[in-house]
């Protein structure tokens, strides 16, 4: 199950190698995966906060860096409480390499058609993701707290899913 | 917080009606809980927010504006008004909920 997910990742994330060799990832490296995915979307709304001019978008993006951050902050006093420290993996370092090149991506475009790249990869990037951290992830997690905060998580990304299909529609329905 | 309404509502208060009705929704997995409220003028409408998430509720017409609801934190109004308030979050347009005042 995770290898199939994690190839899904890797397709629609747009990744250079396969991840043919992954075995099961322990809560600490889920973790890890996760708050990864997190930072690399603030990332993502960032770059869109320094190119789009578009009010719905950069509202969008706001709200990615708000969220994502209080997600991570909410881990990071959780692996406090339980004196952990998430740890990092292949599939972090995968996920960071294929970010990296679809920013680069993203930096050559400019006005409504960075607007329209960047909103159909937030709705790629979360329903991916979520898929990953529904099917993968939350059956596998053994500490109960852990797996509380991966589906309240969840939810939120969810949200932010719905919120970026929505945003796409109007963008491919006003042609901008 | 922004309630234009709340004048009248200290007026229907002082006028020997009903007793104002508290009423609760909740925030919680990017959902107002119950998703249609009816109220009467005067009642208090108390937004809990269970996310660990900012939102807000925020009329379309504007009669309504919460404000920043933290993580873990209530704000509550006054109805006003009768009418029908159409809610949403400012921050997640997919979180929205119908309130009635009668």
């Amino acid at each position: 199950m995770l290898s199939r997910s994690l190839a899904a990742l890797t397709v629609a994330v747009v990744v250079a190698t396969p991840l043919a060799a992954q075995k099961d990832l322990n809560d600490l490296e889920m973790t890890h995966v996760a708050v990864t995915a997190s930072n690399i979307d603030v990332e993502y709304a960032k770059l869109a906060l320094s190119i789009s001019k578009d009010t719905a978008v950069r509202a969008f993006a706001e709200t990615m860096i708000r969220d994502h951050n209080a997600v991570n902050a909410q881990v990071a006093a959780l692996a406090k409480r339980l004196n952990v420290t998430a740890q990092d993996n292949a599939m972090s370092r995968q996920l960071l390499a294929d970010a990296a090149k679809k920013r680069d991506e993203l930096r050559l475009l400019t006005g409504a058609a960075f607007d329209r790249a960047y909103v159909q990869n937030e709705v790629a990037y979360h329903h991916t993701v979520n898929g990953v951290v529904a099917d993968a992830f939350i059956p596998h997690v053994e500490n109960a707290e852990v797996k509380k905060a991966f589906e309240g998580a969840l939810a939120i990304f969810r949200g932010h899913e719905k919120h970026a299909e929505q945003l796409a529609a109007k963008k491919a329905g006003s042609g901008q | 917080v922004r309630f234009a309404a709340l004048v009248t509502a200290a007026a229907l208060l002082g006028c020997g009606g009903p007793p104002a009705a508290n009423h609760l929704v909740s925030i919680d997995a990017l959902q107002f809980s119950p998703p249609e409220l009816t109220v009467a003028a005067g009642d208090t409408i108390t937004w809990v927010n269970r996310d660990i998430v900012p939102h807000t509720a925020t009329a379309a017409s504007g009669n309504v504006d919460t404000g920043n609801i933290e993580a873990g934190a209530r704000v509550s109004v006054i109805a006003g008004p009768a009418g029908t308030l159409s809610i949403a979050c400012r921050y997640h347009p997919t979180m929205r909920s119908t309130i009635i005042v009668k």
